[in-house]
This record gives structure tokens, C-alpha cells and sequence, in this order.
């Protein structure tokens, strides 16, 4: 899989797409390490509610945050398909548990539109544009601000949030 | 090739650091042979190793080092300050061009011209000298495979054959000749910028059974002009160009000085400056490959060919389908092997700390003298073993600490007579293990820590609300605390401002502590605890709830299901839990770490007895699981630092359990408790 | 013409790394497993120099340079003996085997080429 492909003149950039609950949101691939199965959780005690703990990947323990939570969504439990997208960002390796992953979607930057000034259930600093997916609307993130934001802040906004 | 350049890389930096603490000790020591020997060899192999891969400029450099030094040791040269500071400069040359090679950044040779030039100068205070070689060598030479054709090939090598002349004394007479055998002498008079222990390299392999004298041509037998007058004197150049040449041969600074581009005061603030850079960067060395023990190697392969016999042996118990009782010996013999090969190989992560040490005398050498402040480092336990990846994260705290010391610790001369005090002020590197321990401590005999003026700056910042309960301890301590570092430079108060909140983090990252002791106007000391390895340690393992935790045994005493008479609440000091005579604090890990667990009736679950700093605590848990030994691996980088955990571990079945740090629980505990 | 080296080292990377720093400094490497194989690899090649390990299976080096300075066309062959510092009487045995000289293990590159230098160019 090549993160960029030429078509039709323009450079397009593959997006892995996942659902948090109804929603369609999209990562870039190249931040994708690998994708899988959600494995047992060890928690770790004093932490924010949404980094649920840590993982062993192969041998290598990795920390995990439940996007929904981080988001201030509701999250109820974890099904057959959740699983962990292992990413990498600034701050080195962590899992993002999501509801399931639904495709690889390449997006020419012409498809990629600002984001909504308000409208969404995150904050919008958090999202870096919105994309089309069949016909559903696909919020692409900024992982990196996601995970970098300071926790309190992203908590205080989830708290407000219906 | 790049495989022998990254070879070459490593080795260089490793010599290179030789040449610098080499140079830093003649200047202490300058009769001490060994170590102007020590400085030649090292810069001697970097010379050879870039020859041999084609780095000729590398190798050209070097080898107008190894001159200067070779004349160091045959005498001709003495190491004072002008001598060692050019050698230095030169070494300084020497690991940018190796740096550069490393990163793949050319690197503009040009910029040597001064530094060569000066090495020249150096050159030719000494001289050549000349020698007589009488060589009888063995006569079994021959069946050896060995040709005197080669010897004197190899002495070209090292000078100019002057003479040489073939001495026939050995011949037997004719009837009693042997064609196989080697008679004859020779009689060689050699020049060379080498030693007698150079020339006799040459002979390196026809010691045995020959007779080798090199004798040095004294100086009434021989004439040996400087390169200037011996252009003069073969008519290449004029006498004044020579002059010119000489007098040319000045520093850029000077230079500048002269043509009134610079002042004195400005050269000085931008010499100073350049130093403080080196200074920087010079720890950037540290290579990822290891050097190890070749004890340890041998420890190993010896282990290795044990295990290698005990499987054959095993291989042919099971062939035999027999002795059932065999079994348990070679399995028990296989449990021993692995545990020993196991400790051995984690031995090869042991450097001893002198390697790090060992850098700090340029350190010391270089801020003292742009701060005009005589320093001695005194070094101490350079032996003291401690896990490479812990030694390499050490370095820039130690780097740290040793420049406040000399920055704010230790005061200039004036003030230090004054108070009665040696000129030359002390740091006293040292390192020793205790327990499971290895402490580092940087201490100096400066002016200590100023109490009141710490008080009032972390009032002022509001870190402090109420100073009257204070320990001093507790005070010291207060420089580690971000606030105060940075809420304004506090270089004025005899401390130790900018960073040490740095130092505390990344000390606290490696599992270790930082102490803090100061005495006015006798000194500071600064220790830092660190544990022994960060590896592999003896846990273990308990569950609390659905979890399970590693605790490291190092710190458990005993376990034990107290009687329910035995646990009480006291008004000021939380639970307690009677173990044999005495009561001691009762941990309920579960609250503290904030989990549920199965068991909440003391009388019905386990307490892990642990010691810290020789108090005991209990810890509470529903269940003691097992020992094992397990890899302590962090957390991920991602994962914030929690008090209490020192990482975590994978399990047999897969999940991740975490390692408790007793000294962090205990540490949350009483906390909770004086709350 | 360059010259050839024959290395004798049952350690697989122990040849690599000769063979790769000789080649490098223009020599022409044979290589044999043991003193067995290297009496074998004499056989139709022009050696010009011998290195050898002294621990092999089969036939080790000190026996490997007893039979060699015993054939008559190898007597004046220079032969270096691979050592380590614990390994004194070896050289000593090896010395009067008829050995021409050792290079103590570990060594580095630059000392080998050093060494072999000292006998062929």
C-alpha cells in the first residue's frame, strides 16, 4: 500500500477509516503502524479515564487510549470488532481502541474540505478536514493534536458535551 | 568498505577520548611514560585504521599528531601547556573529522591549515634522531618463512636505511655450511622519528634467538638541521622566506589582535564562548556499540560449551528412552546454564563508570579556566559498574551538576583565601555500590547552598506557603522544583538554578533519586541513587482484584495472613499491622492504586512485607501468585511517568503485568496518610 | 602480480573479516576450514603467506604447520599463527614448529594488514 498515488494528475493520500460509534472518522495511513485485535488491557492506576492502560505488542508494551472517551463520547464496552489502530505521533507509539476500522480511502486534497466551525461533537482544533465516503461524511483528525492536547482541557470540553 | 569505516568510527572515538584524557594527564603527570605512550599508541592506530580505509587526510593529520608525540616521548619535546593545548586543539580537529564522517557530512580540511601549521611549529622544536641497528638474527630464520629482505622493507618503512653494511663474523667454515641457515649480520644505521621500542616493532617476530641492539647516535656523531635550515641548506629556499614563514605562523586570534580587528576583552568572550560549545557537544561521542570484559566473552563461551555438552547428553537420555532420574540432573544442569548465561550476558551491559568519568577532567580543565577558577576533580570508584544504557542518560545530569558546581559552587581564588580556604577549589567525582544500589556524587568545597535565599525565592514564586516546618532537606530540596529553576535565573544565589528540575526528571526516569546536602561555606554534595541494573530483576508476583503486580524481591522482606487482632488503626499514622514485635504501617494497595480488590479483610488476605531506606511497610494484596524472574520494560514513551510504577512486564500468558516501585508507593503513602 | 593469503579458521566470521581486510589491502584470499582442508587447498594454488587458528577440529594449527614445513615447496612459506593473550606456550609450540610469527586475538584491521605486511607485499 503507497500512502500517495497519482491519479488523473493529482496526488492523493491514503486515509484509514473508522467508526466510533455511527461515526466515519479517517487518520493518514502513514501514520498507521499496524492494526489489531483489541488484546487484554492491563490498567494502570491514576490515569485519565481514556488511556485505558497499556498492551504488549509483540513483546513491546504500548499505551492505549480509548478515542471514543478521549472524546467524551459514550463507551460501552468493548465488541468483536473493536480493535487497536497502533499509530505513531510525537510522543512515540500509542493504540487508539475504535469501534471497527472500515477501509483504506484515498482523498486527492481537492476532496478534503475546512472543517465545520461548529456542528461537531469534538473540539475542532482536533480535526484537520472533512472528506467524503460513499455518502457519509468522514472527519478526518489530527492525530497529533489529539494525542499531544492536554488532557484536562479535552476533558473539560468532553465534559460539556451533550 | 562502510562496514569498515563504521569500525573505524567507533574505534577512532574510543582512541580519540584516550588522546584527550591521555593529554589532560601528562599535563598532571609529565614523567609518567605509560601514559605519553598510551596517547601515542591511540593516535598511532587512528592513523593506521583511516590509511588502511583510504581516510587520507584523516591519516595525514594523525600522523603529524603522533610526530608531536612521539617526540613527547623520546624527550625531545616537553608537554608543556603550549604543547598539551595544541594537542588538544588537534584532538578537537580530530573527532569533528571523525564526526562528520559518522553523520556523512564532508568536512572542510582546510579549516586544520592553523592547527597544522602549529603542530609543525611543535615539530620542529624537536629533532630526528639517528641510530645504530646491529642485527644477528637467528639462524633458523629461514625455516621459519621468514626473509631479512622483509625486516629491512619494513625499517624503510619506519626512516631512512642511512647505511647498511653486512657483517659476516657468523659464517662457519665452508664444510660446516648449512644452505637452510641464515649466518649473516647486518649493521644499519637508521634514521627515524621513532624510539628503540618503534624500531624493534620491525623485528617484532625474530626476537627469539636473534640479536637485535639498537643503539641512539648521540648527538656529537650526528647532525640533524631543522627542515627550515635544511631547505636553506639543499638551496630549495631563501633564508628569509623562512623567516617569513616563521613568523607567519600565528594564531588567527593574534592575527586579528594585531590588525586591531578585535579587542583582547572581545577574542577572550569568544574564546570562552567556543569552549562552552565544546564543552556541549562533547558528550555526543557515546557510540552504540559496547567494549567488553574479555573476561566476561570467555565466561560465556565457556558457559555455552557446557550447555552445549549437557543438550548432546540430553539428546542421547531421550534417544535412550531411559533413565527417567537422568533427566532431572541435565534438566536441573540446563536451568543452571541458562540462568548463568543469562546473568553473564547481562553482565555485557555493565560498563564500568570511569568511561563516563573519565571526560569530565576536559570539562573540569576547560570552565575552570574560562571562569579563571583553579579547579582539581578529583575522581573516585571509576570501577563501579552500571548498566550502559542507565551510564549513557547519567551523562548529561553529571555534566550539569559539575557545571553548577563550578559556575556557583566554588568561589573565585580572592574569595576562597579569604575565608581561609585552599586557592585551588575541589569536585569530587565518585561512584561506589550499596545494596542494589549505585550512587554517583558530585561534591564540591564551594560555598554551599544559601538556606534563607532559597526560602524567599520559592516563597515569592508561591511554592512555598508556609517556610516554618522546613527541614533543610526539604528546602535543598526546592531547586529541583521546576517553578524555581525557571521562574527567573537565580545564578546570584550561590545555587545551582538553571535546570535542576531537568537533572530530577531525568535521574527519576531511570528509576533513580536525587540528594541534596550542603553545609555553608564548606560545600554541596549531590547524590544520585541508581539501581544497579534496569533490566532483568527477581519479582514477585501478587494479585490485586483482576490485576497482577510484580514486586521487585530486593525489597520484600517476608509475607505473611496477619490475625485480625493484629491489624489496628491508629488516630494519626493510618492503619498498622503487628509483624513479630513491631507495628508497622499497613498499605492497602488496591486504594492506592486505586483498583478493586477481592480480599479488603486484612485477616483474610496477604501483607508483603518490603523495607525501604530501613523502615518496613505492608503492603496489602488478595494473593501472593509466585517468584520469577522478569524484563522491566517502560511503559511506552507515551505513557505518562506514575508514581508508585517502575514499568511493566509481559507475562507467560501474554498481558502485561506492572512492577511496582516501593519507593515511589511508599512515597504516595505517607503522603495519603499526612493528608 | 598480488600476492595470495591462505587463511585457516574453522569461525566462519573469523575468515570474513580476514578475507575482507586482505582483499581490501590487495591480496588474493584462500580460504580452508582446518588444518586438513588447508593442506588440501595447498594443492594446486600459489600461496604466498599462511594465517591460521591454532583451535580447529580435525587438525589444529600447530599440527597443521608441522606437516607444512615437512613438504618440501612450503618449508619457506611465511605462516601466522592466530592467537589470544592466554595462549603464551602456544606460541612458544608454534614458534618452534616452525611458525613465522602470530597476531594475538583481538586484533584490528590495521594490525593485520601490519603483520602480513611483514612478510609478503
Amino acid at each position: 500500500m503507497t500512502a500517495t498515488e497519482k491519479d488523473h494528475g493529482e496526488e492523493k493520500e491514503q486515509f484509514v477509516t473508522f467508526y466510533l460509534n455511527k461515526e466515519v472518522y479517517a487518520i493518514e495511513a502513514l501514520r498507521v503502524q499496524e492494526i489489531i485485535e483489541l488484546p487484554g488491557i492491563t490498567k494502570v492506576p491514576h490515569l485519565p479515564e481514556f488511556l485505558k492502560g497499556v498492551i504488549n505488542l509483540r513483546g513491546t508494551i504500548v499505551p492505549v487510549v480509548d478515542l471514543k472517551l478521549k472524546f467524551g463520547m459514550r463507551s460501552e464496552g468493548y465488541k468483536k470488532h473493536t480493535c487497536v489502530i497502533v499509530t505513531e505521533f510525537s510522543g512515540g507509539v500509542m493504540g487508539l481502541i475504535v469501534d471497527a476500522v472500515a477501509d483504506v480511502l484515498p482523498l486527492s486534497e481537492r476532496g478534503i474540505s475546512a472543517p465545520p466551525s461548529f456542528g461537531t461533537r469534538i473540539r475542532t482544533e482536533f480535526i484537520k478536514g472533512m472528506g467524503r465516503f460513499n455518502n457519509d461524511l468522514v472527519i478526518i483528525l489530527d492525530i497529533e493534536k489529539v494525542l499531544t492536547s492536554e488532557e484536562a482541557s479535552a476533558l473539560s470540553e468532553a465534559v460539556s458535551q451533550p | 568498505m562502510e562496514k569498515l569505516v563504521r569500525i573505524f568510527i567507533d574505534e577512532a572515538l574510543e582512541r580519540i577520548l584516550e588522546l584527550e584524557e591521555g593529554l589532560l594527564e601528562i599535563e598532571k603527570h609529565p614523567d609518567n611514560r605509560e601514559l605519553i605512550n598510551l596517547v601515542f599508541r591511540a593516535a598511532h592506530t587512528i592513523k593506521g585504521s583511516s590509511g588502511t580505509i583510504g581516510l587520507t587526510e584523516i591519516s595525514k593529520f594523525t600522523h603529524s599528531m603522533e610526530e608531536v608525540l612521539d617526540m613527547l616521548r623520546e624527550d625531545t619535546l616537553s608537554p608543556d601547556r603550549e604543547t598539551i593545548n595544541t594537542l588538544l586543539k588537534a584532538t578537537d580537529a580530530l573527532k569533528e573529522m571523525v564526526e562528520s564522517l559518522a553523520e556523512g557530512r564532508t568536512f572542510d580540511y582546510s579549516r586544520c591549515n592553523d592547527i597544522v601549521g602549529r603542530l609543525e611549529e611543535l615539530k620542529n622544536r624537536g629533532k630526528v634522531r639517528e641510530f645504530k641497528i646491529l642485527f644477528a638474527p637467528s639462524p633458523e630464520l629461514f625455516k621459519r618463512g621468514i626473509e631479512p629482505s622483509m625486516i629491512m622493507e619494513n625499517l624503510r618503512e619506519m626512516g631512512e636505511i642511512l647505511e647498511m653494511r653486512a657483517s659476516p663474523e657468523r659464517v662457519p667454515p665452508i664444510e660446516e655450511l648449512d644452505p637452510e641457515e641464515l649466518y649473516l649480520g647486518w649493521e644499519i644505521l637508521f634514521r627515524t622519528d621513532r624510539d628503540e621500542a618503534g624500531i624493534r616493532e620491525a623485528f617484532e617476530f625474530v626476537e627469539d634467538g636473534s640479536e637485535i641492539k639498537v643503539l641512539p647516535v648521540t648527538e656529537g656523531e650526528k647532525e640533524t638541521p631543522f627542515l627550515g635550515e635544511m631547505l636553506v641548506k639543499e638551496g630549495v629556499v631563501d633564508p628569509r622566506d623562512v623567516d617569513e614563514a616563521l613568523k607567519s605562523q600565528q594564531r588567527l586570534g593574534d592575527i586579528l589582535l594585531k590588525q586591531g580587528k578585535v579587542t583582547q576583552e572581545e577574542l577572550e568572550k569568544v574564546v570562552a564562548k567556543q569552549r562552552d560549545k565544546k564543552t556541549d557537544s562533547f558528550k555526543k561521542s557515546i557510540t552504540s556499540t559496547i567494549r567488553v570484559d574479555l573476561k566476561k566473552l570467555d565466561h560465556l563461551v565457556n558457559i555455552v560449551g557446557e550447555m552445549v555438552i549437557i543438550h548432546s547428553m540430553l539428546q542421547e537420555a531421550i534417544n535412550n528412552n531411559g533413565a527417567s532420574t537422568r533427566l532431572d540432573v541435565l534438566f536441573g544442569q540446563l536451568q543452571r546454564i541458562g540462568r548463568e548465561i543469562q546473568e553473564g550476558v547481562m553482565s555485557l551491559r555493565m560498563l564500568p563508570v570511569g568511561e563516563v568519568f573519565h571526560r569530565f577532567n576536559r570539562l573540569v580543565r576547560e570552565l575552570s579556566e574560562t571562569r579563571n577558577k583553579e579547579i582539581e576533580l578529583v575522581v573516585t570508584g571509576e570501577e563501579t559498574e552500571l548498566d550502559k544504557g542507565v551510564l549513557e542518560k547519567i551523562t548529561d545530569p553529571l555534566v550539569h551538576l559539575i557545571r553548577n558546581a563550578i559556575d556557583h559552587g566554588i568561589e573565585e581564588r580572592e574569595e576562597r583565601l579569604e575565608k581561609g580556604k585552599p586557592p585551588k577549589g575541589r569536585i569530587h567525582l565518585s561512584a561506589f555500590q550499596m545494596g542494589d544500589s549505585v550512587f554517583i556524587e558530585v561534591e564540591d568545597d564551594g560555598r554551599g547552598l544559601d538556606r534563607e535565599k532559597i526560602l524567599k525565592k520559592a516563597c515569592q514564586s508561591g511554592l512555598v506557603t508556609d517556610p516554618s516546618n522546613l527541614t533543610d532537606e526539604q528546602i535543598y530540596g526546592l531547586i529541583f522544583q521546576p517553578g524555581f529553576s525557571t521562574a527567573e535565573k537565580v545564578t546570584d544565589i550561590s545555587g545551582r538554578g538553571v535546570g535542576m528540575d531537568v537533572v530530577k526528571k531525568n535521574i527519576e526516569s531511570l528509576n533513580g533519586k536525587v540528594f541534596i546536602r550542603s553545609k555553608p561555606n564548606a560545600g554541596t554534595t549531590v547524590s544520585i541513587k541508581l539501581p544497579l541494573t534496569l533490566a532483568i530483576i527477581d519479582g514477585l508476583t501478587v494479585s490485586v482484584g483482576d490485576e497482577v503486580f510484580v514486586i521487585p524481591i530486593s525489597s520484600v522482606v517476608e509475607s505473611l495472613r496477619p490475625e485480625k487482632e493484629n491489624v489496628k488503626t491508629l488516630n494519626e499514622k493510618g492503619e498498622v499491622v503487628k509483624v513479630r514485635e513491631d507495628y508497622i504501617p499497613l498499605v492497602r494497595l488496591h486504594e492506592l492504586l486505586d483498583i478493586p480488590a477481592r480480599k479488603t479483610d486484612p485477616s483474610e488476605a496477604i501483607v508483603v512485607v518490603t523495607s525501604h531506606e530501613v523502615k518496613r511497610y505492608g503492603l496489602l494484596v488478595d494473593d501472593l501468585i509466585g517468584e520469577q524472574q522478569v524484563v522491566i520494560k517502560n511503559l511506552g514513551e507515551a505513557m505518562p511517568k506514575i508514581q508508585g510504577i517502575a514499568g511493566g512486564t509481559v507475562l507467560g500468558d501474554g498481558r502485561v503485568a506492572l512492577v511496582l516501585d516501593i519507593s515511589g508507593i511508599v512515597e504516595v503513602a505517607t503522603s495519603q496518610t499526612l493528608q | 602480480m598480488s600476492k595470495t593469503v591462505l587463511i585457516v579458521d574453522d569461525s566462519v566470521s573469523m575468515r570474513q573479516m580476514v578475507s575482507f581486510t586482505l582483499r581490501d589491502a590487495g591480496y588474493e584470499i584462500v580460504e580452508a576450514i582446518n588444518g586438513r582442508d588447508a593442506l588440501s587447498k595447498l594443492k594446486g594454488n600459489r600461496i604466498d603467506m599462511i594465517i591460521t587458528d591454532l583451535n580447529m577440529p580435525e587438525m589444529d594449527g600447530i599440527e597443521f604447520i608441522k606437516q607444512l614445513r615437512a613438504c618440501a615447496e612450503m618449508r619457506f612459506t611465511p605462516v601466522v599463527m592466530l592467537t589470544t593473550e592466554s595462549q603464551e606456550a602456544k606460541k612458544e609450540e608454534g614458534r618452534r614448529a616452525g611458525a613465522s610469527g602470530w597476531i594475538v586475538k583481538p586484533f584490528t584491521p590495521e594490525q593485520l594488514v601490519g603483520v602480513v605486511k611483514k612478510f609478503v607485499r
